[in-house]
């Protein structure tokens, strides 16, 4: 069968998270901080909103950009709170999750051969995604010194001719790297100056500790160059509903539509049901997990500097990306000895690109009880550290 | 000046203030963190625990914090209590308004809490007892025998779906979650 795979996917690999999810999944007692995904059931009010739209029949498809109620409560929400008008009739497409908002950009996007500059570590689909759409994805390093934050000049370095699209991730996973307004303006010269496309994902964008979030698009120039992309799964603790959304360029959107058109059709209308519901009243379910966001992130940054780990504070999203060599360990072996001896997962980082080497990233979207029984063993495993038999990567 | 976060009367002009004491960010921990020891909350609000233990002695002295009660369902209790619902009307009292009587039948054991309402009625009390003939007596007794009651109305309740936040006769929240995803 091997030979019958297309060249592209059989190159693909496997994420890097799958293997530690195969041995963590068969372990008891693990207290996981290797999940990224909000702890917090969906808010109630969302969920029952899908319950009742399920009762009232509302089990058909839906336009393909989606239901056009939904595409206005978009438009609203992107315009209060990040200052950008979209029209709902052709600049906002509702889609099966950010995941595939990106994937229906590059495919829009990208022939084969063009260059999509990304910064890394970053999330696990971004590479693979550029290469199913037969495009060639050139990592852009961030480090933990600059707090993760993407610089003009390392994009400077990394650039080479070809390169049509940029991809952003803030606030970032796995880091939680967000940049300040002058190093996004920095960015966006950039990107006028050499023609890119920019897929700036702001999926963590409502889960921002310090400051406020600024959307690249905002910047002169570039509302007419930049995909926003968002959804639902973190901010709203909606994953399992797989709904998120892209707005942009009508031209873009349409392009968009027709590959989602035969490709999915819809997003699920039951999930576009509970998403209107969450633009329209879940502010202050948001802001109440954001609270408890922010108070778990100061305990965990402080708690593992403290414990001899190298750990920024991450200005959002709910990931910490410690520096663990002080303790003479890889990363993996990092990850695989603290599961092993107490029980704590979490995942090395190069499971987000090369640059992650050095690094594991914990979640902190756990209780905190939790939390802070997991800082106390990583204490105990941080004191008593010693290399260990690690598999061989996948 | 009340200290602020202190919970004052609400119908003598004066405000029912609860934000502000959850500014204080050890009661914050208390409501919204889970049931954290005192050095784990030290170690979330970035105190020492003695810390920690002096600003929960100050909570208690000012009386914000009152106490703890665990929340049970004693519908899995074999030998379980009778609740019930009771509206009262009163008759204010010159000087003391409803206060007095409030009080006064506040301090009987059978009663879990007394609540003053705008309404049909004035007080809104929730009693429990051992057996329903326990608290028939204590309404007409106690309660509806007082000067200045003119009349009640008890409920008895049947059956609780939620209890100081927590869901009754829901399985404990076993929600799927993967250990590790991206």
């Amino acid at each position: 069968m091997k030979r019958f795979i297309a060249r592209h996917v059989a190159g693909l690999p496997k994420s890097g998270i799958r293997d530690f999810f195969e041995i963590v999944s068969k372990m008891k007692d693990v207290i996981s901080l290797g999940i990224g995904e909000p702890d917090f059931d969906t808010p109630w009010h969302i969920r029952e909103a899908a319950i009742y739209a399920l009762e009232k029949g509302k089990t058909h498809y839906t336009s393909n950009l989606g239901l056009i109620e939904l595409r206005r409560a978009i438009s609203r929400y992107v315009e209060q709170n990040y200052a950008l008008g979209y029209r709902p009739d052709d600049e906002v497409i509702v889609t099966v999750g950010v995941s595939e908002a990106i994937d229906l950009a590059l495919r829009a996007l990208v022939n084969p051969g063009d260059k999509v500059l990304y910064h890394q570590p970053c999330y696990v689909s971004y590479h693979p995604s550029v290469t199913l759409a037969h495009g060639v994805a050139i990592a852009v390093p961030t480090r933990a010194g600059d707090g993760f934050a993407l610089n003009a000049a390392d994009l400077e370095k990394a650039w080479q001719p070809g390169c049509k699209v940029l991809m952003l991730n803030l606030p970032c996973n796995p880091t939680g790297g967000t940049c300040d307004r002058a190093r996004l303006e920095g960015i966006a010269r950039f990107a006028v100056e050499k023609d890119l496309i920019v897929l700036s994902d702001e999926i963590y964008s409502e889960l921002v500790y310090d400051g406020t979030h600024t959307s690249i698009a905002v910047f002169p120039g570039m509302r007419e160059r930049t995909l926003f992309l968002h959804g639902f799964s973190k901010a709203f603790a909606m994953t399992g509903f797989r709904i998120g959304y892209a707005c942009g360029p009508a031209e873009l959107i349409d392009a968009m539509m027709k590959v989602h058109q035969y490709s999915m059709l819809c997003a699920p209308i039951l999930s576009q049901e509970a998403a209107i519901e969450a633009l329209v009243r879940g502010e202050d379910s948001v802001k109440s997990m954001r609270d408890q966001y922010h108070l778990r992130r100061d305990l965990v940054v402080g708690r593992l500097n403290a414990a001899g780990l190298s750990c920024g504070s991450p200005g959002g999203a709910f990931y910490v990306f410690p520096n663990v060599t002080s303790t003479g360990l890889s990363e993996r072996e990092f990850a695989y000895g603290l599961l092993d001896a107490q029980r704590v997962a979490v995942v090395p980082g190069t499971a987000f690109g090369e640059n992650g080497r050095g690094h594991v990233r914990a979640s902190f979207a756990t209780g905190l009880e939790h939390l802070v029984e997991a800082c106390d063993r990583i204490e105990r495993f941080v004191n008593t550290a010693k290399p260990c038999s690690v598999p061989s990567s996948s | 000046m009340q200290p602020p976060g202190l919970f004052l009367d609400g119908y003598e002009g004066e405000v029912y203030e609860t934000i502000p004491a959850l500014m204080n960010p050890i009661l914050k921990l208390l409501v919204e963190g889970g049931h954290l020891t005192p050095a784990q909350l030290a170690q979330v609000a970035g105190l020492s625990e003695a810390e920690v233990n002096r600003q929960l002695d100050q909570l208690k002295r000012d009386r914000i914090l009152l106490g703890w009660r665990p929340v049970l369902d004693l519908s899995k209790e074999t030998v379980s209590a009778v609740r019930a619902v009771i509206e009262v009307k009163i008759t204010p009292e010159r000087g003391g308004g409803f206060d007095r009587i409030a009080e006064r039948l506040s301090r009987f054991d059978e009663v879990e809490s007394c609540f003053l309402m705008s309404g049909g009625y004035d007080l809104l009390i929730f009693v429990n007892g051992p057996s329903l003939q326990k608290l028939a007596g204590f309404v007409s007794e106690k309660l509806a025998t007082l000067e200045g009651v003119v009349s009640t109305s008890t409920h008895f309740i049947l059956r609780s779906y939620k209890e100081g936040t927590f869901l009754m006769g829901v399985p404990a929240g076993e929600t799927e979650i993967l250990k590790v995803s991206p």
